[in-house]
């Protein structure tokens, strides 16, 4: 297993995470059903984003690895559409809440970016220590 | 209130797709060379570039959306 299909897989941990809390919620808080909705279908548009991202950059960089002089894209319209597909969901057929649509599209993102702060952090100790010897 | 609605759609994801566009621009680049240089590091390497583009486009896909609740208020 690579770094990418780990650090997606704990993306994907977490998503689902947040989709469960989102879940109890809708549950126990009637009030909020349209906010927890828009939130579920949101989060839901973000995790598949991220999974189309990453068989893009995994595409990149095979063209890259390989010398392939092929025009690859990262897909950005079809994660945009996904986007607006949410939205469009959410305002037409579900009645949930737009601005709950739109904060859930940030969840995978946030993952992303929390995640990759730590992984940054733990490689910059390991390589330090490295450096000075101390783990040989 | 019809006519500032279309202006601030289109700014809004005009001016997010600009941004999206260079940063995009600048990470696959660096990556392609650095994988390029040593495919040894494709991993880590895609990895820094699947974090860095999905920060990036976060941006235009919300603002994306901005844009069509604009449209549908105009």
């Amino acid at each position: 297993m690579d770094d990418l299909s780990g650090h997606l897989r704990t993306v994907m941990r977490i998503t689902f995470f947040f989709l469960s809390v989102c879940f109890i919620g809708w549950a126990l808080l009637p009030e909020y059903k349209p906010l927890f909705g828009g939130l579920i279908l949101g989060a839901v548009a973000s995790l598949a984003n991220a999974f189309h991202l990453s068989w893009k950059v995994r595409q990149v960089g095979a063209y890259a690895a390989a010398g392939v002089k092929k025009r690859g894209n990262l897909g950005f319209l079809t994660r945009a559409c996904i986007g607006l597909l949410a939205a469009v969901l959410a305002e037409r057929y579900f009645s949930f809440s737009l601005y709950g649509t739109v904060a859930g599209l940030f969840v995978a993102q946030l993952a992303t970016l929390i995640l990759g702060f730590i992984a940054k952090r733990n490689s910059a100790v390991r390589h330090s220590t490295d450096e000075r010897g101390e783990n040989n | 209130m019809g006519a500032l609605a279309l202006v601030a759609a289109a700014i809004v994801f005009g001016l997010g797709a600009l941004g999206a566009g260079i940063g995009n621009g600048l990470i696959v680049g660096r990556t392609v060379e650095g994988i390029s240089r040593q495919p040894e590091l494709r991993g880590t390497l895609q990895t820094t570039m699947f974090i860095g583009v999905a920060l990036v486009e976060a941006l235009p896909v919300i603002s994306l959306v901005l844009a069509f609740i604009f449209l549908g208020k105009a």
